[in-house]
């Protein structure tokens, strides 16, 4: 309930983004630059910051997970530094390049799961699934709601909006929709299996992978850790390369080429930062679930609209 | 082309530094564990462990797989962490669960509290959520020393009972992912195989000797074999196993069970008050008659009545030592209220097990013989 919920707020806040930036026939930054100069280095440095953020926050719970699930006697810096430097080297190579790796990704994810899934049949249990109880509408909202505002690819999609082919707005539905179906799938697999194991556990489906037995392949908790690995690779690339696109207008072409660099090397230290202060990363996540971010980001064209449009405006786009 | 060539030539003289980024731990300066047991003392927490050695049969190098190739340390602790700690700097080795299978605990540990280990190997990463969870009669220690003579190691005869009283349906439950399922559900209560020793002093054996049942985290009761079967008759996971009754006089006979599958059906009756049915449908095989002269076909209708007392019987037995005796939902009873009647269930939630020592009980159980055997005809006198 709380995954449609999801999926209806993510809807609901993007669609003005949609309609408006259709207008202009670009993207977030080139229609704030279209609106104002002004605001369009003010969003454009906003949008840069909130990649960063975004960044260190996908590089510190991939230092968690390792830590926490894999290597518990090792230090999460080594981690965190090896992840961000294979992630900038992902985006050096360009969007179309981790475009086209996300392909081959997103099979291997599906396999995985899969492989996981009928492993568990065995376990299946239809008393999994109780009704929704209609009591505890409020805590559904809200789950719905923090899903929502964890969700940064909707950022993503709309900094890197110019740099995307054909009919998007169709893409973004057929996105919405296979996301929320393989999450609801997942979620009704662990619900109608491993049922109340999985409150016990910061990564169930890790911990089930690791009992996974199908045709006589064991260890599928390797696979699952590769998979995410590369999961979260294409999303940490696609940060920097969202962080490069808000910040090269503030660069000289020259200078331009050094952003990815420079934003790894913010990735690192505020990860590692974040993961070193346990009450730094807490707030930075708290900071994550209150929605604001995102907010800031999918209600920013709504807010430009408003703006009178200023004299120089459309300029710094052709710039 | 020769910048190429020295960027790889340089790329691959980088490959012996990559050759571990974590700190290397030799195999003999760890104990791979193969059981691990938990008894409450004077001190804390007790722990048993049993590890894997080449060295305890004799042997120098290479394991001698006639001999039991096994040390059992043994650490006490405020905490189970101290223990582990300090078995690990009593042993001088680090302790490694990778291989881990099987977890005891000692009867009085799981008297006074059995949820706080449980929880503890829950979150020990190294640990399978699938390995063998039992309770020992007695204490813990005495299952994980025993060298009993079966396998490389001890511990794995152990996981053979266990195994073999999952296939035999002689065991209910027993995974750790199982009993944290239970433990985490709203009613809180589980059910763990009871665990003992048997055999000689010098040959000593384990055997599976019913079921210990946990509520607020702690033993309250056990239930004998019978039982047992009762609780695998209403979970539906009776396939494979035998069940033999008496039929009229002196006649008996054995049934190898097919396949079963059982169902909770809460109701709400005129009066408001609970009813839950349990359908049990059973399919089994006649697989052997005694002192009777009737052939099998004129037995069918007998045997198949008398499984159905004998089932219901069986269940009832379970049913009144676990929810109506004790409060104690380990038949997922509550789970099937939520998902049938859940505005009863939630006007009930915080009285559960008053609910199950007072609500109705009904059986629906259909038997159906379908094999019959090849022997046929009367006895002939």
């Amino acid at each position: 309930m709380s995954l449609l919920l999801c999926a209806l707020f993510s809807l609901i806040f993007m669609l003005p983004a949609f309609f408006l930036l259709r207008r202009s026939g670009g993207g977030l930054l080139e229609y704030a630059y279209h609106r104002s100069p002004a605001a369009g280095w003010a969003l454009s440095a906003l949008l840069g910051l909130l990649s960063l953020f975004g960044a260190a926050l996908c590089a510190t719970q991939y230092g968690f997970f390792i830590t926490g699930a894999i290597y518990p006697q090792e230090r999460g810096w080594i981690f965190i530094l090896l992840f961000t430097l294979c992630a900038l080297y992902m985006a050096a190579l360009g969007l179309e390049a981790v475009a086209r790796l996300s392909g081959p990704v997103l099979a291997l994810l599906l396999l995985s799961l899969l492989c996981i899934v009928l492993s568990l049949m065995g376990d299946f249990d239809p008393l999994g699934m109780a009704p929704p109880d209609p009591t505890a509408l409020p805590a559904m909202l809200g789950r719905g709601y923090s899903s929502f505002s964890s969700t940064g690819e909707l950022m993503l999609l709309l900094i890197l909006l110019p740099c995307l082919k054909g009919n998007v707005k169709k893409g973004f539905l057929w996105w919405l929709a296979g996301i929320t179906a393989l999450t609801g799938a997942v979620i009704a697999t662990a619900l109608y299996t491993i049922q109340d194991y999985a409150a016990t556990q910061a990564y169930p489906f890790y911990a089930i992978a690791k009992t996974a037995l199908l045709f006589g392949f064991q260890r599928m908790d390797a696979l699952h850790l590769v998979v995410w690995t590369m999961i979260g690779l294409l999303k940490l690339s696609l940060y920097l390369i969202a962080f490069a696109q808000c910040f090269r207008t503030f660069c000289s072409p020259k200078l331009q080429k050094g952003l990815l660099p420079a934003a790894a090397a913010a990735v690192i230290l505020l990860g590692l930062s974040l993961s070193y202060f346990w009450r730094l990363f807490s707030a930075a996540y708290r900071l994550l679930l209150s929605g604001i971010p995102l907010l800031c980001c999918l209600l920013s064209p709504v807010l430009l609209r408003l703006l009178p449009k200023g004299r120089k405006g459309g300029a710094a786009v052709e710039k | 082309m020769k910048n190429r060539r020295l960027r790889l030539f340089i790329l691959l003289c980088c490959l012996p530094l990559l050759c571990g980024c974590m700190q290397a731990s030799r195999l003999k300066d760890r104990a791979i564990v193969q059981a691990i047991g938990v008894d409450w003392s004077r001190e804390g927490y007790r722990l048993s462990f049993q590890y894997f050695v080449p060295e305890g049969s004799g042997g120098q190098t290479a394991f001698d797989a006639s001999k039991l190739n096994n040390n059992v340390a043994t650490a006490s602790g405020p905490t189970l962490t101290d223990a582990i700690a300090n078995a690990e700097h009593d042993q001088g080795r680090q302790l490694f669960f990778g291989s881990n299978r099987v977890i005891v605990i000692g009867r009085e540990m799981a008297k006074r509290d059995a949820e706080t280990p449980i929880r503890f190997f829950n979150s020990v990463q190294q640990l399978s959520p699938d390995l063998t969870l039992l309770v020992a009669q007695g204490s813990a220690w005495e299952i994980v020393s025993a060298q009993i003579p079966r396998g490389i190691v001890p511990a794995s005869a152990i996981e053979q009972t266990a195994e073999r009283g999952r296939t035999g349906r002689f065991m209910h439950g027993g995974r750790l992912l199982d009993t944290v399922m239970q433990l985490q559900s709203d009613s809180g209560a589980a059910d763990l195989p009871l665990i003992s020793l048997a055999g000689s002093e010098e040959q000593p054996q384990v055997s599976i000797s019913g079921c210990a049942l946990l509520r607020g985290g702690r033993l309250i009761g056990t239930l004998d074999q019978q039982e047992v079967m009762g609780l695998l008759w209403m979970s539906g996971g009776m396939e494979h196993s035998v069940l033999s009754f008496p039929l009229t006089g002196d006649a008996r006979c054995a049934l190898k069970i097919l396949s079963s599958s059982a169902r909770l059906r809460p109701s709400i009756d005129e009066n408001g008050h609970l009813l839950m049915t349990i359908e049990i449908s059973v399919n089994s095989a006649l697989q052997e008659v005694q002192a009777t002269d009737l052939s099998r076909q004129q037995l069918l209708t007998p045997a198949q009545r008398e499984q159905e007392n004998e089932i219901r019987r069986l269940a009832m037995h379970a049913l009144e030592k676990t929810a109506i005796q004790n409060g104690a939902d380990v038949l997922k009873l509550s789970k099937a209220l939520r998902k049938y009647e859940p505005g009863f269930y939630r006007s009930h939630q915080n009285e559960l097990p008053q609910l199950w020592r007072n609500m109705r009980y009904e059986f629906k159980i259909d038997c159906n013989i379908s094999r019959m055997g090849l022997e046929d005809g009367e006895k002939k006198r």
